[in-house]
Parts: structure tokens; sequence; C-alpha cells
């Protein structure tokens, strides 16, 4: 019983504790990350910029949360389900309702501008992506990684400054 | 000893369950001059805006969502999903400095680690210069 006693104290002690040294400092690969989720554009007008951005998040289904126009910050999510209704029903009665699967996501986005001395703008975006599972627990979170999906970003970006710039 | 164990045992859950209840929201464990001695560093540049832009850069580094950006108040706010931390960072002007200072949560504590800090501010500066240099 003692033991037990003193196990939970130690536990409640030492549950505080954290390692500080890591926390807040820079990877090794944020240099690289910077360049994959950065790309310049050849203009001066930043409003403008940030203009042909919100267009594009609404093409891409995105609700804008925050947005500063001076500090060039543009936030936005949506919500999204995972796979189909059918396949989920299928997997419950196959194995059972205490089966667990990813059921919804959210994906978060923020794009900052940035001028730059070669008179463009610099803009960087981020995607990060949550999902909870089909009981309501949180199944996943994580920074998206894939190059691709950067790449499309700033493809549909700048057919979003031709689109804006044109009045379209 | 078990009596004492019990007696202890009791007066634990007393102070769980009443200290905190109702002066939580004045609570902090250091002085403000403490608090504000690590969690504020200055920075040789007259260019808020510019600081504030590199504040969001680091953040974006450290991989925060930014929440709230507003330059009138100089305030950027933002979570971590990675180290679970809500954070706010403040910049003001003085003279030709400007004065940043953050302030960070995780798990429903307050980061009261200088060393926490000094490498978010370390970050900061890394993000200046290679803003400054315009390398990246």
């Amino acid at each position: 019983m003692k033991k037990i006693i003193v196990f939970l104290i130690t536990i409640v002690l030492f549950a505080g504790c954290m390692n500080y040294k890591d926390l807040y400092t820079l990877d090794k690969n944020y240099l690289e990350r910077r360049n994959i989720e950065t790309r310049i554009f050849d203009t001066q007008n930043e409003k403008e910029l940030l203009t042909a951005c919100a267009q594009v998040l609404q093409d891409l289904g995105y609700t804008i949360k925050e947005s500063d126009i001076n500090l060039g910050v543009i936030t936005a999510e949506k919500n999204r389900e995972v796979g189909n209704k059918v396949g989920k029903v299928a997997m419950l009665i196959l194995l059972g309702s205490d089966t667990v699967y990813e059921d919804v996501q959210k994906f978060y986005v923020n794009i900052v501008t940035t001028p730059t001395k070669e008179k463009a703008i610099k803009v960087r975006v981020l995607f990060t992506r949550k999902s909870w599972d089909n009981h309501g627990n949180i199944f996943s979170v994580e920074q998206i990684t894939d190059t691709k999906v950067y790449q499309q970003f700033f493809e549909k970006l700048s057919q979003s400054v031709f689109l804006t710039t044109n009045g379209i | 000893m078990k009596q004492f164990i019990a007696v202890f045992m009791l007066f634990s859950l007393f102070f769980m369950f009443f200290s905190c209840a109702t002066t939580g929201a004045l609570d902090s464990q250091q002085s403000q001059v403490q608090i504000r001695n690590y969690q504020t560093k200055s920075f040789d540049t007259s260019n808020k805006n510019n600081v504030l832009r590199n504040v969001i850069a680091t953040m974006q580094d450290l991989g925060f969502i930014i929440e709230k950006a507003d330059e009138t108040l100089g305030t950027v706010s933002g979570y971590s999903f990675k180290n679970k931390t809500n954070m706010t960072v403040t910049v003001r002007q003085q003279g030709r400095q400007c004065i940043v200072r953050a302030n960070a949560e995780i798990n429903n504590n307050a980061v009261t680690e200088p060393l926490a800090y000094q490498n978010f501010f370390n970050a900061l500066a890394q993000s200046l210069f290679l803003t400054a240099n315009d390398i990246i």
C-alpha cells in the first residue's frame, strides 16, 4: 500500500516536468521547408496579391478566419469528411460498432506575404491537417509537407493572380 | 503512518479542489518583473511592421498556425499542434528599438522556463537576419 502511495506521489511530482531544451527550436530542415512553402511574385501590389490569395482559398472551399492586410496575413480552414459514407457503414457492419476509423478532417491554411528588396512579393503558405475518429477523438495531426501540394497551390495562385488582375 | 497518509491525501484533495478555483484568474508563481525579464527581448530596429512579419515567419517555421494578427496593436497569436502550445507575441516600438514579448502555455500550463523563450527569440533573431539580407 505504502509503495503504491509513494509511486503515485512520484508520478504527480514528475508529471509536470518536461524538457524545455528543445522547445521552440528550429529543426534542421526549416530553410528547406521555407523554400518549398514560398514563391516570389513579380508584383508590388500586396493588396491585390492578398485578394488573389483570398480568391484561391475560396476556390478551394476554405472559410477565411483571420486576415490583416498590413501584415499580409490570411488564415483559413475547411472541414471535410474522410472517405465515403457507404464505405464507413460497410466497415461498421463487417467489423462491429467498436471499430475506430478516421471520420472527419480539418485543413488549416496560413498565407503570409512579404515585400522583398527586389520590388517583388514573397508568398508563403502552410497547410496543416487535423482529423478525428468516429468516436470524436483526435486521430491525427500533421503539417502537410508534400511538395506537390505546395506546387499545385502556387499554380492555382498564379492563375488566380491573372484572373483577379483581369477582373474575372 | 496510515493516519498520516490519510490526512495527507485528504489535505491534497482539499488543496486540489478548493485552492485554485477562485484565485485562478490572477494566479502567477513569479513576480511581474521576473516574468517580463525572460519573456521580453529588444531588437535594434525601429521597423515594427518588419519585426511583426518576422514573428509570423518564425512562428510558421516552428509549426504554429497563425490565429490572430493585428498590426495596430502589434500582436500575433498562434497555436502549435506539434507542441500543443498557445502563444501570443507582442511587438512595441520604443525609440530605435522594438521590444518583443512572448508568452506561451502548454497543456493548460504556463511556460515559465526562460530557456523556451530564449529558443524562440534565437529563432526570431535568425529570421530577422535572413530577411535583412534577403536570403529567403
